[in-house]
């Protein structure tokens, strides 16, 4: 999945820089947030493959504004459990049909880690909104 | 900061971008984005080029995971200021360095994940997947550590 362009042109300092690529990257992660409420592998994955953009950018600005540190936490805890939902829809998709009761295991880890971002992402929601570089149109 | 260790920033802002860049800011402004992002763009190539030295001097797990990390971030602080720093060869190199490392990084979690998630009843089912998951761990580790002694990050 491409990421969406920043639209850096005119842009006056280190802060406006700032603001332009969370504004962005924020936007993109909202607009694909709708995969984590489908649950669906594909949805998903494009969703934390947007969260890890973003929390790359809140860390690299974080010396400009260090309450970015605490959205960036959210993230990477949000991150994480996307990852382990991902890595058991992988192991699932090559799992011999034999191994029944590794694959209920692994199943039920799957939407208990997708509960888990679900969650986080309401907790993470909820930080955005009180991030000093971000607006939300 | 030393001479070798703005090599990439060097390069970009040589080849035509600084020009790009100083045009789309306001005036007074310049140096310190300019300056922020010569740093920061220096710094990231750094950790990607320290983790991919540390990965070739030996290729274990946990430096796979860090060459891909700082790989992810690098690429992504290109992607984000691509508009006013463009670096496409720089980004391509970086992107292929990461696909290089994708099937060593895949084996190796699925192989952990399957190894800790086996049912006891289920465990001589397992063995084929497990006996081909460490092979394939192991062959594209060796891959990439080829493929990452020749990798440079420096535009």
């Amino acid at each position: 999945m491409k990421p969406e362009p920043v639209h850096l042109r005119g842009v006056t300092d280190g802060i406006d820089l700032a603001r332009r690529v969370l504004q962005t990257r924020v936007r993109e992660v909202r607009r694909l947030a709708g995969g984590l409420q489908q649950r669906d592998q594909r949805g998903m994955h494009d969703f934390r493959i947007a969260c890890k953009r973003l929390r790359y950018a809140l860390e690299r600005f974080e010396d400009l504004e260090p309450s970015l540190d605490t959205v960036a936490k959210a993230f990477a805890l949000l991150q994480d459990a996307l990852g382990e939902a991902h890595d058991r829809d992988v192991l699932l998709s090559i799992l011999p049909v034999a191994m029944v009761e590794t694959e209920h295991r692994l199943r039920s880890e799957r939407e208990a880690n997708v509960d888990r971002a679900v969650m986080l992402w309401t907790q993470a929601q909820e930080l955005l909104l009180d991030c000093p570089l971000i607006v939300f149109t | 900061m030393g001479k070798r260790g703005d090599l990439t920033s060097n390069r970009i802002l040589r080849e035509g971008s600084y020009k790009y860049f100083c045009r789309t800011l306001a005036r007074n402004e310049r140096p310190a984005a300019v300056k922020w992002l010569k740093g920061t763009v220096a710094k990231e190539r750094r950790a990607l080029e320290g983790a991919r030295r540390r990965f070739v001097s030996k290729p274990t797990e946990k430096r796979l995971h860090a060459v891909r990390t700082a790989g992810r971030r690098f690429r992504s602080l290109l992607e984000d200021v691509a508009e006013v720093a463009p670096s496409a060869k720089l980004l391509r190199r970086v992107k292929r360095a990461a696909e290089q490392t994708d099937a060593a990084r895949d084996a190796t979690i699925i192989l952990r994940l399957l190894e800790n998630s086996v049912d006891p009843g289920e465990g001589h089912v397992a063995e084929p997947l497990l006996a081909e998951l460490s092979a394939r761990a192991k062959e594209a580790t060796r891959v990439a550590h080829k493929r990452l002694r020749r990798a440079r990050f420096t535009g």
